[in-house]
């Protein structure tokens, strides 16, 4: 016997780990040869040694200002990568878990992110806002500069929200940052919970969003993927999509 | 979906790739296959984007398995062409696994429909309007499908 949600379960866990072509081949016209055996056996050795760097490379909660108790240190910003034009390798191999189990998450962030301290508050302030961080890659002056150009979402930065649903939902939260006409809605997944995503453009930057509504929160993931000129050396969009796709749901 | 960027649809495309990109390869058994298809689909977003923007994963793997389907006969005038270790390797991995078993014996229109239900989550109603069939033929072929299956995995069993 088969049952439905046998079946459901099965097709998720194990097509969810069939293993994915490098990035750069998913774009048609960024398409390199095939890649060879060596080159996904470079890729699985680097997924795994990233993965142990995660689990065994977390250091110790100290940051008080972070409302969920446990969550990480964060690595000094890097200026390791100031004035490169080199994109891909500047970011630390280390990445950071930020642990939030009060609010109900656990995100990693590249190494090359810190978590900002005192952030600058969000104006006008957002109606059931709880709790609200972002992480960046710049250093504190470029990051002043970044936030003066662009308000509480700079590109390449990443920001996890958190709601009371009592006072706004998911989708009208969506609205209310800006998902409105021409932003493109999708019902999607994230760690097999629901989640509306949403993607729009705001002044040559594309927004990405990600709304779910949990118990009697609503958690938000954004970030921006601005001009070229705006990006911190090292980051990489794909980056961004990653810490969406890794976050832990407590 | 109204008139996007280049660049809007590549970055909708990127987020969606990882799902569809395996849907895909569950259906066609073929990691190249799986990749020529949606970077096909990707390019005809590109010209002409998708009419409805409440699931995008499923306009892509549509598109795709049309284009595999019409690539068919390519596919076989190709069929002695070399494949790298690594897509052998894959095909391997999909035969060990329990969904590649219980895909195996059904046909290439009963393993889409029965991914695009238990994986991409389409219901009924979005799989008949997207693949341009009568709901009545995706209660069918699910319930044949289910069929093999069960039998498949009584079999293993």
């Amino acid at each position: 016997m088969v049952p439905e949600l046998s079946i459901a379960r099965v097709f998720q866990r194990e097509l969810d780990a069939l293993p994915l072509p490098p990035e750069d081949a998913w774009v048609p016209n960024a398409r390199p040869a095939r890649a060879p055996a060596l080159a996904m056996a470079i890729g699985a050795v680097a997924i795994a040694a990233i993965l142990i760097v995660t689990v065994y490379g977390v250091r110790a909660s100290q940051d008080p200002a972070a409302v969920g108790a446990g969550a990480v240190s964060p690595t000094p910003p890097s200026s390791a990568c100031a004035g490169s034009d080199v994109h891909r390798p500047c970011l630390g191999p280390l990445p950071v878990i930020y642990r939030s189990p009060v609010l109900g998450y656990n995100i990693v962030i590249p190494g090359g992110f810190h978590r900002v301290v005192n952030d600058a508050p969000v104006s006008p302030a957002s109606a059931g806002l709880v709790y609200r961080e972002r992480f960046t890659a710049r250093p504190a002056d470029e990051d002043r500069a970044s936030l003066a150009s662009f308000g509480a979402l700079p590109p390449w930065d990443f920001v996890v929200e958190v709601y009371d649903r009592a006072v706004v939902t998911a989708s009208e939260r969506a609205h209310l940052d800006g998902c409105t006409a021409g932003c493109v809605t999708t019902q999607t997944t994230i760690q097999k919970e629901p989640a509306l995503s949403a993607t729009w453009t705001d002044g040559g930057v594309v927004i990405h969003a990600y709304y779910m509504d949990r118990g009697d929160r609503v958690l938000v993931l954004k970030y921006a993927v601005g001009p070229e000129t705006s990006r911190p050396a090292g980051v990489n969009e794909s980056d961004l999509l990653r810490i969406v796709e890794t976050i832990g749901l407590v | 979906m109204a008139t996007i960027s280049a660049a809007v649809w590549a970055e909708l495309y990127r987020r969606e790739f990882p799902r569809v990109y395996r849907a895909l390869l569950a259906v066609l058994g073929n990691p190249d296959r799986a990749l020529d298809t949606l970077q096909d689909a990707f390019l005809e977003g590109l010209k002409k984007p998708p009419p409805h923007d409440d699931n995008l994963a499923g306009w892509l793997y549509v598109v795709a398995l049309r284009r595999a389907r019409r690539s068919a006969l390519t596919r076989v005038v190709r069929s002695g062409r070399h494949t790298s270790p690594a897509t052998d390797e894959i095909e391997r991995l999909l035969d060990r696994m329990q969904v590649g078993t219980l895909l195996a014996e059904l046909s290439e229109r009963q393993r889409a429909v029965v991914v695009a239900q238990y994986y991409l989550g389409l219901d009924h109603r979005e799989i008949a309007e997207r693949l341009g069939i009568k709901r009545g033929t995706v209660s069918a072929t699910l319930a044949q499908a289910k069929a093999r299956m069960r039998a498949e995995a009584e079999r293993g069993s």
